[in-house]
């Protein structure tokens, strides 16, 4: 049985972080799903909301953001419940939005809008990054995610020399940053999201 | 793509493989040219948009392996289910069978119940008490506050003991005691330090975190087996509509922990 704390930890380990999801999924899917079920929601929103909120979630704690102040539980049914409330406000459905922070509204805890808004500034980015190539998507993730040194993409991706691989990451990630740029609108709306302050 | 001079400067910086003298340079010029600092940030949300994509893929992989093996599970249920029963009962057969079927739900109901436990109850309907939401703060936050706030719930517990005078305690204390308790399993020293609350709040009136007594005096109760003082306690805080924790108890689970006071 994991607690919170292992939990925790192994959501920061690379090689550890596919079991700790595993664990979120198993204690605290049902408890998600019940509340958008309850709440106006399909089966079909609980896997959206729910996959949205894992991702807020597991960000937050990659960034440290989260240290376990609020047990996950709570935290998770909070993410949860103010995602599906945005859901449910852009679908307009004012009156059981207001229902919901009626009754709900004595266990809203911790301040994490900053990283709903993020998320959104991420999303918009993560469909350029969708469009890059595959060599692309694998240095960059193998590098910033998986934290692997130049020397070892080198040997797991075959390149010639770490010179060649870094001129390539460089231009992998200047192909990100210029599809941003390259429309004014996106980049204020990316800008405006993300503008908070990213650490 | 091409890059620039820059450009390449910028993501060695982020990267962390720039020297000491280059950071110092780079570092001034951030100060005095804002497109330059502009471009540092995009750079920094490329890199973090890498990772969150990269999570991004791995929860939805989690959930889809969550989901498949869970559509599984309810699959085997349903090939275990009886098939082809062809007969045509009559009104009589009819009435038995919905008499059996209710007999049976309310055995299978009592069984079941019978078989929760405290713990389980408690679990379900247990929430963390958040000290970001609590009157103080850090800047006046008593060592029991702080211990609360780091998550060290025994190390809070160890700052007082149950037995020992509690006068000089205040309420915020007693009911983050009671708290801490709770998190560590300890639900009738919960009920001592909650107690002491309820009875400083008798004595001035104040009804000061009252609504925050009930809750978890009433979950203590439930995770001691206690589900009749549990149940007296989630029907007052139930009836009172003004009361904070009004929903956290619904009818269904207000019938279970009834029942089990009748059964146990």
């Amino acid at each position: 049985m994991w607690n919170d704390v292992q939990i925790l930890e192994a959501l920061q380990d690379a090689t550890k972080i596919n079991q700790a999801l595993g664990r979120l999924y198993d204690f605290h899917y049902g408890m998600l799903e019940y509340f958008i079920l309850q709440n106006s929601g399909t089966e079909s929103d609980a896997q959206d909301t729910i996959q949205e909120t894992m991702l807020v979630f597991v960000t937050m704690v990659q960034k440290q953001k989260y240290r376990g102040d609020a047990s996950i539980k709570s935290m998770l049914y909070s993410i949860n419940r103010n995602i599906w409330l945005t859901e449910l406000r852009r679908r307009k459905n004012r009156s059981k939005r207001d229902v919901i922070f009626e009754s709900e509204k004595e266990i809203e805890i911790g301040d994490y809008s900053l990283e709903l808004i993020k998320m959104e500034g991420y999303k918009m980015m993560m469909e350029l990054f969708d469009k890059l190539g595959k060599g692309c998507k694998s240095i960059l993730t193998l590098f910033y995610f998986d934290n692997l040194s130049m020397e070892e993409i080198v040997k797991k991706e075959q390149y010639s020399s770490e010179q060649v691989l870094r001129n390539k990451k460089y231009k992998c990630m200047k192909a990100l940053t210029a599809k941003v740029e390259s429309s004014e609108e996106l980049y204020e709306k990316v800008k405006t999201a993300l503008s908070h302050g990213i650490q | 793509m091409e890059y620039s001079e820059d450009e390449k400067l910028l993501m060695d910086y982020l990267d962390g493989s720039l020297e000491a003298a280059g950071v110092q340079e780079l570092q001034k010029r951030l100060l005095r040219e804002t497109k330059l600092k502009q471009k540092l940030a995009l750079y920094k949300w490329g890199m973090q948009t890498v990772r969150v994509e990269a999570i991004r893929n791995l929860v939805a992989q989690s959930q889809h392996d969550f989901l498949k093996t869970r559509d599984k599970d309810s699959q085997v249920v349903e090939k275990h289910e009886p098939t082809g029963i062809r007969f045509t009962p009559s009104f009589a057969q009819w009435v038995g069978i919905a008499a059996s079927i209710l007999v049976f739900v309310a055995l299978g109901g009592v069984l079941y119940l019978g078989n929760m436990s405290g713990a389980d109850l408690y679990q379900d309907k247990f929430l963390s008490y958040e000290i970001s939401s609590f009157r103080g703060n850090a800047e006046n936050a008593s060592g029991i506050q702080d211990l609360y706030r780091s998550g060290d719930f025994a190390a809070a517990l160890a700052v007082v003991s149950p037995e020992g005078d509690l006068e000089s305690i205040s309420k915020d204390e007693l009911l983050l005691l009671g708290v801490a308790s709770l998190e560590t399993d300890k639900p009738q020293q919960a009920i001592t330090y909650l107690n002491v609350l309820q009875k400083r709040n008798a004595l001035d009136q104040s009804g000061e975190l009252q609504d925050e007594r009930d809750f978890y005096a009433a979950l203590a109760y439930v995770q001691m087996n206690n589900y009749t003082e549990g149940y007296a306690l989630m029907v007052d805080i139930t009836q009172d509509s003004a009361h904070k924790y009004n929903k956290n108890f619904p009818l269904g689970y207000r019938t279970k922990i009834k029942i089990l006071s009748l059964i146990k």
